[in-house]
């Protein structure tokens, strides 16, 4: 193997001299080496978690064609042109190295559903809350959910969340993941929404068929 | 002198040149990853439903978390490749030893000692062990299915024992095939070339909302091989490979967590070959030309339930049948399996634990006979002729997160009970640590052993003949038989089975590490260190005089638990996404095997268990994007020769395709461009080829 390597690299190595290319071709190297060290820090911080940044646009997708096949009460949009999709994450998940709102506005500030442009906002009170038309829980922390979902009592707001138990604290969408094989090396994922209809009838909002066709519905339990 | 030359290359040039190669993927990488943006908004609900993500909450492992030496050959890998079968498709993989030694055979190993049954490699197509416990190896001329509805192939360096069982010694290849749901509509590929031909037609559909199938037909024609060899004495056999083969599956997921699975398939495929026959008059050896025949089927099915997030089991059970020649003998080999799985998370304290737990059974029963037409042969005798045999196992594995995101614990143990050598404990802790989103770093330590084989045990065949006359029989069969030589007699070696053979052990020393630089730029490295002991080997023993059918000596080749031996290597991969559409792969491996005997003191000469493999292996494939339309890979590959017999080759393959639409695909292949013909094992030698190969989806 070594011979193999040598025999090319000298190979290599004679055509370079021949062509009297060496001094030029370091000359070059150095000039990239050095103007790269510039764009390096800027490249590092884009690639981060290249892999993973695809769920929140992934989400993103979904939660447009939410937007798309719920229908809100005539006089919620009377003065508005707007739609404020509201993004409310908790501490550990604004920290994860996976940035959930700049991948969500990335893939939907501007946008437009019907007439409506949506502008995508950070909330974290209740003032803010108010406002919204769309609010998405980001966390898994039960307390931090129920404080969230308490803010939007008595509004119609569709609430989006992303935990085990959302639906059954009484959120309106939640996203979770079905397995694609069961392999111990198998990552793959597919994001599967399930839609707690009751939760939005007491919000006054209304989903279409082609929402729900696509949902796991969530029944909430007589008591 | 030539080394000499190289570091003529100054120190500055030597070190700009090295920067140059580290800095310049994270330039061209961001390029790419912009290009690469999809609006998802344009997608409806049902497309975004089929969006495949990392699963972060479940952390199925990526495969950057996994600490052993894994490498997955994709679809993609496979169809760009050019490769028109399972055992040359594993050429892609690093640290696998791919060797044609006839026209329908091949011997693959990983870091092992190579034979054309490499006994220590297991190999699984959707979960149904293709492994041959009855030849210890695998028949690799049997093993194909329509290539493009392989999702991927994972191959597992070092041992897997842990989770796979006995003889996943060296290592493990999963070959998945895709679920029904990802071939719907008809697929038809044709494939005509200098070296085969080919064909496939594969229909998929749907059977109700969550239900969905495929079937298949495939037939292949090797017959080409009649060039003659570089050695004056041999001829390439002109062999008339011919296979047929047609399957099903189907696949059924619900939205309540379950997913079935039923799959099946039959084949059938001849060729020709030549038996050895020995005679105890003269000629005393010729060969016979004959038509090896096999066929077989399977049925495998596999429940699939998930109760949470954190909890989920499988259920899989198979029936597989084979039937096939082997020389002159016939073999039917019939496997029933039973496997239950179960993993589960919990925490204690602060620590994450995903528990893995499974039992499984296994029935092999095998019958040989003399095939047709054949006399009653004194050459070849396996005894008892037919066998059954119970095969019990568990095993139980946690992974323990000791700091979250950072490091991880797994400790396992394989339990199995045979028939042949009783209860075998298969233990293996391994240490991932992750300090970084870019780098991982693991270390394992593993035992794992191989349990001797039907024939291992129970064969005896002739595999030499000495005429009468040869020069040293005096000294070769000792002083007393020596003193009282019978002219007329012969000699045969025979190769005689031995029943209290114990099972091979290897205990395992591993280390790897993955640097992910930028989504473009990925290397992985391991390096290994094997130790090998009741290595199964075969030594002469004391020869004796058999007077039926008529007088001759038999010269034992004894089975025995013989030689124990070392095994070191390094194996370095990489990957590089120059521009969005141009990728280059490469991949370096090292490998040193030693035997010795254990017994004996003096130096029998082992040099041929040592050079069976090639120590060095390169490979660096270009797949290139034209245009959107036009693809042009290459691929190169270096193997370092084996012994004085079998030099080391350079093969080049490249491919040309041309998508004229989506579902269209033309492609012409050129395989081993790099010399007319070349041996890789034997004196058997692959030609070089050209293909042209037609699929098309509707």
């Amino acid at each position: 193997m070594s011979d193999f390597i040598s025999d090319f690299m000298t190979a290599a190595g004679h055509c370079y001299q021949k062509l009297n290319f060496n001094f030029l071709f370091s000359a070059l190297l150095w000039c990239m080496l050095w103007s790269s060290w510039f764009g390096v820090s800027e490249v590092y911080a884009q690639s981060a978690g290249d892999d993973d940044s695809i769920e929140y646009k992934l989400k993103a997708g979904f939660i447009y064609n939410f937007a798309k096949f719920t229908e809100w009460m005539p006089e919620t949009f009377k003065d508005s042109s707007l739609m404020n999709l509201c993004v409310s994450a908790d501490k550990i998940a604004a920290e994860t190295p996976d940035p959930v709102f700049s991948n969500i506005s990335s893939v939907l500030n501007e946008k437009s559903v019907g007439d409506k442009k949506i502008v995508v906002k950070k909330c974290e009170n209740k003032d803010e809350i108010k406002s919204c038309h769309i609010l998405f829980i980001v966390s898994e922390h039960t307390e931090f959910i129920q404080e969230k979902l308490d803010n939007t009592k008595g509004l119609s707001i569709l609430t989006v969340g992303e935990a085990e138990n959302f639906s059954r604290m009484g959120g309106m969408i939640n996203f979770f993941k079905e397995n694609k094989g069961i392999n111990i090396l198998n990552p793959k994922a597919l994001l599967r929404f399930e839609v707690n209809v009751n939760a939005a009838e007491r919000a006054k909002l209304k989903f279409r068929s082609s929402l729900l066709m696509s949902a796991k519905i969530f029944r909430e339990e007589v008591k | 002198m030539k080394t000499r030359k190289i570091l003529k290359l100054s120190f500055f040039n030597k070190l700009s040149f090295l920067s140059f190669l580290l800095w310049f993927p994270v330039f061209l990488c961001q390029a790419s990853a912009e290009e690469q943006e999809v609006d998802f908004t344009a997608f409806s609900l049902e497309e975004l439903k089929n969006v495949e993500i990392i699963s972060a909450s479940k952390k199925p492992e990526k495969i950057t978390d996994v600490p052993a030496a894994v490498f997955v050959i994709t679809q993609e890998d496979i169809r760009r490749s050019g490769v028109t079968g399972i055992a040359e498709a594993l050429r892609l993989a690093p640290g696998v030893q791919v060797a044609r030694i006839g026209p329908a055979d091949w011997a693959i190993t990983i870091r092992g000692l190579n034979e054309e049954f490499s006994n220590n490699l297991l190999v699984l197509v959707d979960g149904r062990s293709v492994y041959s416990p009855v030849f210890s190896g695998v028949h690799w001329d049997i093993q194909d299915t329509v290539l493009e509805d392989i999702e991927r192939i994972e191959v597992i360096r070092g041992p897997g024992a842990a989770v796979w069982g006995a003889n996943a010694v060296n290592g493990v290849i999963n070959i998945f095939t895709k679920n029904a749901k990802d071939t719907q509509g008809a697929q038809v590929v044709g494939l005509y070339g200098t070296e085969e031909e080919s064909g496939s037609v594969r229909y998929g559909g749907t059977l109700g909302k969550e239900t969905s199938y495929r079937t298949y037909l495939k037939f292949f024609n090797r017959d080409r091989f009649s060039g003659k060899g570089k050695s004056s004495w041999y001829e390439n056999p002109d062999d008339n490979w011919e296979s047929f083969r047609g399957g099903f599956r189907m696949d059924r997921d619900s939205e309540a967590g379950d997913s079935l699975m039923f799959e099946g398939a039959i084949f059938g495929q001849q060729y020709d070959t030549e038996n050895a026959k020995f005679i105890l008059a003269s000629p005393y050896y010729m060969t016979e030309k004959d038509v090896s025949e096999s066929a077989g089927g399977h049925i495998l099915g596999r429940w699939q339930h998930e109760f949470s997030e954190n909890s989920d089991t499988v259920l899989q059970c198979y029936y597989d049948h084979v039937e096939k020649n082997y020389g002159i003998t016939d073999s039917c080999i019939d496997t029933f399996d039973i496997d239950f799985r179960h993993r589960f998370r919990f925490s204690v304290h602060d620590s994450v634990h995903e528990m893995i737990w499974g039992l499984g059974y296994r029935f092999i029963s095998d019958e040989f006979y003399l095939k047709d037409g054949t006399e009653d042969s004194f050459q070849i005798a396996i005894d008892p002729t037919n066998l059954d045999q119970h095969l019990y196992s568990a095993f139980v594995q946690d992974r323990i997160e000791l700091v979250p995101e950072s490091l991880s614990l797994i400790v396992g143990s394989k339990f199995e009970h045979n028939d042949a050598t009783g209860f075998e404990v298969q233990p293996n802790v391994r240490l991932l640590w992750t300090p970084g989103e870019r780098h991982a770093l693991w270390g394992a330590v593993s035992r794992a052993v191989r349990v001797p084989s039907r024939t291992e045990r129970h064969l005896k065949v002739i595999t030499g003949i000495l005429a009468p006359s040869y020069p040293y029989m005096k000294e070769l069969l000792g002083d007393e038989l020596g003193d009282t030589l019978i002219p007329d007699a012969p000699a045969v070696i025979k190769v005689l089975g031995n029943e209290g053979l114990s099972s091979e052990k290897l205990t395992a020393y591993e280390a790897g590490y993955r640097l992910n630089l930028t989504s473009c730029f990925r290397v992985d490295s391991t390096a290994f260190y094997y130790r090998y002991d009741q290595v199964m080997i075969t030594a002469f023993g004391d020869a004796y005089l058999e007077t039926a059918p008529r007088s001759h000596y038999v010269i034992p080749l004894n089975y025995e638990n013989g030689m124990r031996g070392e095994a070191y290597g390094a194996e370095i991969s990489g990957s590089w996404q120059l521009m969005a559409d141009w990728r280059l792969t490469g991949a370096y491996s090292y490998l040193k095997t030693r035997l010795e005997w254990e017994a004996v003191a003096d130096d029998i000469d082992t040099a041929a268990e040592e050079k069976s493999n090639p120590s060095s292996q390169f490979s660096l494939r270009s797949l290139m994007g034209l245009s959107k339309q036009l693809d042009f890979d290459v691929w190169l590959r270096y193997v370092s020769g084996l012994s004085e017999n079998v030099d080391g080759y350079t093969a080049i393959d490249a491919r040309l395709a041309w998508r004229p639409a989506e579902t269209l695909e033309f492609s012409l292949v050129g395989q081993n461009l790099g010399d007319r013909q070349h041996q890789e094992f034997s004196a058997f030698e692959v030609e070089r080829g050209v293909y042209f190969k037609i699929a098309w989806r509707f």
